[in-house]
């Protein structure tokens, strides 16, 4: 497993990274999320060993890593604009790291074919990589970093250049891929969805430091503060009076047993409120979005509050209807 | 906590490392110091010891008119020339390296051909072109204009592979983008493509300034009596006058100009050097579309057949044009006839001078890679002064390393006799070129590239041999086929140290030259034919290599 503890990273005057800790366990994939700038791609090249001037402590199996320079840390990283050998082929692309361990010539070649089928790329073997498309220069890239089987595979928004469709359907190869094979991973991406598609554990990052980390699910259900609520989406944060279990907005109030009292803000997701003839809440349609497999409703409260709601397609209220809506208690995270 | 410890790795490839760096600085400094630093040191201390007070030849040559003229026109001719030469080649720069049109591999070949010809078969070429049985029927010999045009025939290759080297490699997309932008094709121009080129044009037109400004060979043959520049002048106090104090305080005067010259320029590459995302130059290229652009093409391919195969064309008839209608008796004469100029027939010179090119493009390759690997990684101070160093040869007088070898290497060893004193010579004159070609290419391989290979397990030597190597042995390769032509066509240093017994092709042309008579002058001709055509024949092998590894990068 890998620890790192207290990695902090100065440019100057900038902070890239201030005392982040990380931990990822065997056979585990970890997500690390955050809005550009947040520092994650740093902290891969930290743990990579590509970065001078870092502090801290980073070790594999309790083995301290300092001194040990990049070429011998047995960790793969995969780079977000591939960084392909232009001057070589597919096959010496993904050889490359089996060449440097010293492998013989057959292993060499029957682990190269049978990497490039992991990824759908048999038969490439002899073609140049200047002329692929961005989908075959992407599992190229992946195909030459799992090559060697590395104790720990890095990768940096592998998928970023690629356009949707594409990217679902590589996130989910992905995700059977480094499941399947049982490899340690860290996943740095901007994307929530990829991140909570791919891992499991989640680690949010902004300005240089963690923000929340965890489960995915358990991320996505109790974000710890506004700003990841923010981060991930969740637009409608609004205040309430709490007291003795009970949450009061200015327009209506829900049960919250477990909630300490006070003045708290509360997060509304679009899938914890539902339309319900007898809900408790009521407002009027001020616009609607489609979402591919459901539709966004807007929703103004009286009282001004604008509100989301998931809603499928049959049932579906046209805008300026008065409708009807629940919330559920189990699904509102407190975050101030 | 230990606030300090530092996360990332230096261990045990520390000092595989500084070994390496203290080879690959070390062994061209070394070189340098030996074969180019202790000669000149040799001269000075000569020219210096000679006379009662030490400047007194300093002094004549600075207050002597004849000779501030001298260093005047060496000058003047040299930035006209440059200016002409890039003015000239620039367009021809264009259409070989964005259009594609059968016979372009060829014509890029032919292009190279005039600047490695020996200076002295240039120079008879000329003198026949422009002499008044010259099929031009006037007789601009032993004028300014001859020598420019002479000097322009030489440089054009410069320009074209330097300039359209890098041009073929630039994205078109960068210019798309900026019309998109709404540029016009001028503009377009002089805000994108020129400052991108910036870094081949400085390096051209360096290149081209110092060629001229140490010329000699064409100086001799075309400017006659009128026409002198410091290279010249230098040889003549030298073998004629045998006033070594002012040869030397000349070579000592010259050579500070060219160190100016280059320190300036050095610096001027390093701010200037962009990361670039260099396309495959095939990727660039493509038939020429509208007739404004087949006219272009068509203009500048008539134009470089006119510029540059008419010299040729004439130097081959000359050496078929014997007394009795045209023939081979000249080549003939080559294998057999021992004239007094030459103690063995001219073809044995043809040997020598193919095995010295061959050991010359070893020693150059070898020592301008590891050369320009130190330039190409190290920023600041110390990579621009090593830069500069390895550029003095470039624009010290060749007749100067060469009167040097002879001067200074008698002590310690004496290498004077030891065959191995003309390939390092030529070595000498060929490596700043290896390493120009070189250092650009270098300068762009991407940090990102590094670090993929290092996290794949290559040690940093490793990755120098799989990364860096590969990406840059194609301008290696191309330095390589330029140090093996210069080394064929080399006179100024040969000259020198030449035996004899053991004449290189140029020298023995030189001879021939010198001798009057027609048979003496057809086998100079006959002779320059065989060279130019060897030489045609290096430069075409070289391009057949580079594209054939073109469609793989």
């Amino acid at each position: 497993m890998l620890r790192a503890e207290g990695i902090t990273v100065r440019y100057g005057a900038t902070v890239a990274l201030d005392g982040v800790d990380l931990e990822v366990p065997d056979r585990r994939v970890v997500a690390v999320l955050g809005p550009s700038g947040c520092g994650k791609t740093s902290l891969l090249r930290v743990l990579a060993g590509l970065e001078q001037g870092a502090t801290g402590h980073v070790s594999w199996d309790g083995r301290d890593l300092a001194g040990v320079p990049a070429y011998e840390r047995g960790f793969g990283l995969m780079f977000q604009d591939y960084a392909l050998f232009p001057h070589k082929t597919v096959f010496g692309n993904v050889a490359f790291g089996l060449r440097m361990e010293g492998r013989p010539s057959p292993e060499i070649v029957a682990r190269v074919t049978e990497v490039l089928e992991w990824v759908g790329l048999t038969g490439y073997e002899e073609r140049p990589v200047g002329p692929l498309s961005g989908g075959e220069q992407q599992r190229v890239a992946l195909a030459r970093v799992l090559a060697p089987a590395p104790r720990l595979l890095m990768l940096d928004e592998p998928l970023g250049s690629l356009d949707r469709g594409l990217r679902e359907r590589l996130v989910t190869e992905l995700r059977q891929l480094l499941t399947g094979r049982g490899v340690t991973a860290i996943y740095v991406t901007h994307d929530q969805e990829e991140a909570f598609a791919v891992s499991d554990t989640v680690v949010i990052m902004r300005a240089g430091r963690i923000a929340q980390q965890g489960p995915a699910e358990e991320v996505w259900r109790h974000p710890v503060d506004e700003w990841v609520a923010g981060f991930l989406g969740f637009d409608v944060i609004v205040d309430a009076h709490v007291r003795a279990g009970r949450a009061e907005f200015g327009w209506g109030r829900i049960s919250l047993p477990g909630v300490d009292d006070g003045e708290r803000r509360l997060v509304l997701r679009p899938d914890a409120l539902s339309l319900d003839a007898n809900g408790a809440f009521s407002g009027h349609v001020v616009g609607r979005s489609f979402r591919g497999g459901h539709y966004l409703l807007r929703v103004r409260v009286e009282g001004g509050v604008e509100v989301e709601l998931e809603v499928g397609k049959s049932r579906l209220p046209g805008e300026g209807d008065q409708v009807r809506f629940a919330i559920d208690p189990e699904a509102v995270p407190v975050v101030g | 906590m230990d606030g300090d410890r530092v996360v990332t790795g230096r261990g045990g490839g520390r000092l595989a490392r500084r070994v390496g760096s203290a080879v690959l600085v070390g062994v061209p400094l070394l070189f340098l110091a030996y074969f180019f630093v202790y000669p000149l040191a040799g001269i000075l201390w000569v020219s210096l010891s000679r006379e009662g007070s030490p400047s007194a030849a300093f002094v004549t040559v600075l207050t002597r008119p004849s000779l501030r003229a001298v260093a005047w026109f060496t000058l003047w001719q040299a930035a006209v020339s440059t200016v002409l030469t890039v003015l000239v080649a620039l367009p021809g720069a264009y259409v070989l390296a964005r259009f594609r049109f059968p016979g372009r591999s060829l014509v890029r070949a032919g292009v190279t051909v005039p600047f490695v010809l020996p200076t002295v078969v240039v120079g008879s070429a000329f003198l026949a072109l422009l002499g008044p049985d010259g099929p031009l029927g006037v007789d601009l010999r032993h004028t300014v204009w001859a020598i420019l045009l002479a000097h322009v025939f030489f440089n054009y290759a410069v320009v074209i592979r330097t300039v359209g080297g890098l041009w073929a490699h630039l994205d078109p997309r960068l210019e798309e983008a900026a019309r998109m932008l709404g540029a016009s094709r001028l503009r377009v121009f002089r805000e994108v493509t020129l400052p991108l080129l910036a870094p081949a044009l400085a390096a051209a037109s360096s290149i081209v300034f110092l060629f001229t400004f140490t010329s000699f060979g064409v100086i001799l043959i075309l400017g006659g009596l009128h026409y002198t520049t410091l290279e010249v002048e230098i040889w003549r106090q030298t073998t004629q006058f045998l006033n070594l104090p002012v040869a030397a305080a000349l070579a000592v005067l010259q050579l500070i100009g060219v160190t100016t010259l280059l320190v300036l320029y050095s610096r001027f590459q390093e701010r200037r050097a962009v990361q670039q995302g260099l396309r495959p130059a095939g990727e660039t290229a493509r038939p020429p579309r509208t007739w404004g652009e087949r006219l272009l093409v068509g203009a500048n391919l008539v134009f470089m057949v006119l510029l540059l195969g008419t010299p040729l064309l004439v130097l081959v008839e000359r050496s078929l044009a014997t007394a009795g209608g045209y023939g081979l008796t000249y080549y003939q004469a080559l294998f057999t006839s021992q004239t007094s100029s030459l103690f063995v027939p001219a073809a044995v010179g043809l040997r020598n001078s193919l095995v010295f090119a061959l050991a010359a493009t070893l020693i150059a390759v070898t020592v301008g890679l590891m050369a320009a690997t130190v330039i190409a990684y190290r920023r600041g101070r110390a990579g621009r002064w090593f830069d500069v160093v390895l550029m003095l040869p470039l624009g010290t007088s060749a007749v100067t390393i060469g009167f040097g070898f002879l001067v200074a290497l008698g002590k310690p060893i004496d290498l004077r006799a030891s065959a191995l004193l003309i390939p390092i010579a030529h070595a000498l004159v060929a490596i700043p070129f290896v390493v120009r070609s070189a250092v650009p290419v270098m300068r762009s391989v991407r940090g990102r590239l590094r670090d993929a290979a290092a996290m794949l397990g290559a040690s940093p030597f490793r990755v120098w041999r799989e990364v860096d190597l590969p990406l840059a042995a194609r301008a290696a390769a191309v330095g390589a086929g330029f140090a093996f032509a210069i080394s064929l066509g080399e006179f100024g240093a040969t000259a020198f140290i030449a035996r004899p017994d053991t004449p290189t092709v140029p020298v023995a042309i030189f001879r021939l030259l010198g001798r009057p008579g027609n048979l003496n002058f057809g086998q100079a001709m006959a002779l320059s034919t065989i060279l130019m055509a060897l030489t045609a024949a290096a430069v075409l092998l070289i391009e057949r290599f580079r594209l054939a590894r073109d469609s793989e990068f």
